[in-house]
């Protein structure tokens, strides 16, 4: 009886994790330095992680389909996070492009466009191949077609970063907004836990 | 006689677009900056005659370019897109486009696009008839 218990309850658990589909790393990664900034001269660099709670989501502005949809999803996932942490805690969202090329001048305004206080930014290639590797990402530009036009692939996951700076988590869409938001109370929570001891 | 074969021609284009009979409803675009260069439209989809029918082209009112997409999550997370040339729907069979799957990708717009706006599709099907539906510009499948 017990064992059958615990194996609905594995089941269960199960099922929930691959909604949230969020993974928590066995050990937290430190980040290298990096520099993105937009044209509307807000900047991201290693030192904007330090004492807050930070998703980085890598794409490009062309990306009909996959982007949006994540950039609209995280936007609900953060607006029921704040319901649950303290507002210093509410992670902010930065859009990393991988196409600076036709990107850099309406990247910020493109995150913002899903939330006010989500920063898009991009930068040199050195740069983005260093936080793509970095978070165990991946993007590669495609050949253009007749019209000049190229897509982009990229990882549809998103990285969560800690306040001291390292990559703890990843998530992968859809964002179920409370399960998200429920993934992200409980990592915080461990966080200090481990800070603490 | 001339009227007489324009009038049978009608009569039988008529006859033709209702045996071709998929219906295309809840059609909406995904909201994004004003500016983007790229959107996805989506729509649900049933033929509800009793013959195949393929989705061999579409369009959009005020881009240049429209294309059948899909999106696929490969098994180390990586999105990939790539076009659809045909569709093909089994007699009384429907499907249902979201976000993350298959797509009307929209590219290079006249001029930018706001939300709320409605903007017409038209689907070309394999028995040449053409399918009309109106897409609103909305953040979500049942959202404003």
């Amino acid at each position: 009886m017990i064992r059958s218990l615990a194996a609905a309850f594995f089941l269960s658990a199960t099922a929930a994790m691959a909604q949230v589909q969020g993974v928590e790393l066995d050990a937290p990664v430190e980040l290298p330095a990096f520099m993105f900034s937009n044209t509307d001269g807000q900047t991201f660099t290693e030192a904007s992680l330090d004492g807050q709670w930070t998703i980085v989501m890598f794409g490009f502005n062309s990306c009909p389909d996959v982007c949006p949809f994540t950039l609209a999803n995280l936007e609900q996932a953060i607006s029921e996070t704040a319901l649950r942490v303290r507002p210093d805690n509410v992670p902010k969202v930065v859009f990393v492009s991988v196409d600076p090329a036709r990107d850099g001048e309406v990247v910020g305004e493109y995150a913002a466009y899903f939330h006010p206080e989500f920063i898009g930014v991009t930068g040199e290639r050195e740069m983005i191949d260093r936080l793509v590797e970095a978070t165990d990402s991946f993007y590669r530009l495609l050949k253009p077609d007749h019209t000049g036009f190229y897509d982009v692939q990229h990882s549809s996951a998103v990285s969560v970063i800690s306040p001291d700076g390292a990559l703890r988590a990843k998530l992968q869409p859809p964002f179920d907004p409370g399960m998200t938001a429920e993934f992200l109370a409980r990592l915080q929570i461990k966080y200090r836990r481990e800070a603490t001891n | 006689m001339k009227q007489i074969t324009a009038l049978a021609l009608a009569a039988f284009l008529a006859t033709s677009a209702h045996a071709g009979d998929i219906a295309a409803t809840s059609a909406w675009i995904a909201d994004a900056p004003p500016s983007a260069m790229t959107r996805a439209a989506y729509l649900t989809l049933e033929n509800e005659s009793d013959t195949p029918i393929g989705i061999v082209a579409v369009s959009a009112e005020g881009f240049g370019m429209a294309h059948l997409h899909e999106s696929k999550m490969k098994e180390d997370g990586v999105m990939m897109m790539h076009a659809v040339h045909q569709l093909e729907l089994a007699p009384g069979t429907g499907l249902q486009m979201e976000p993350g799957g298959l797509h009307i990708m929209l590219m290079h717009p006249e001029k930018p696009v706001a939300k709320g706006e409605s903007i017409k599709l038209t689907l070309t099907l394999s028995d040449n008839t053409l399918v009309e539906v109106d897409a609103t510009v909305q953040a979500g499948p049942g959202e404003s």
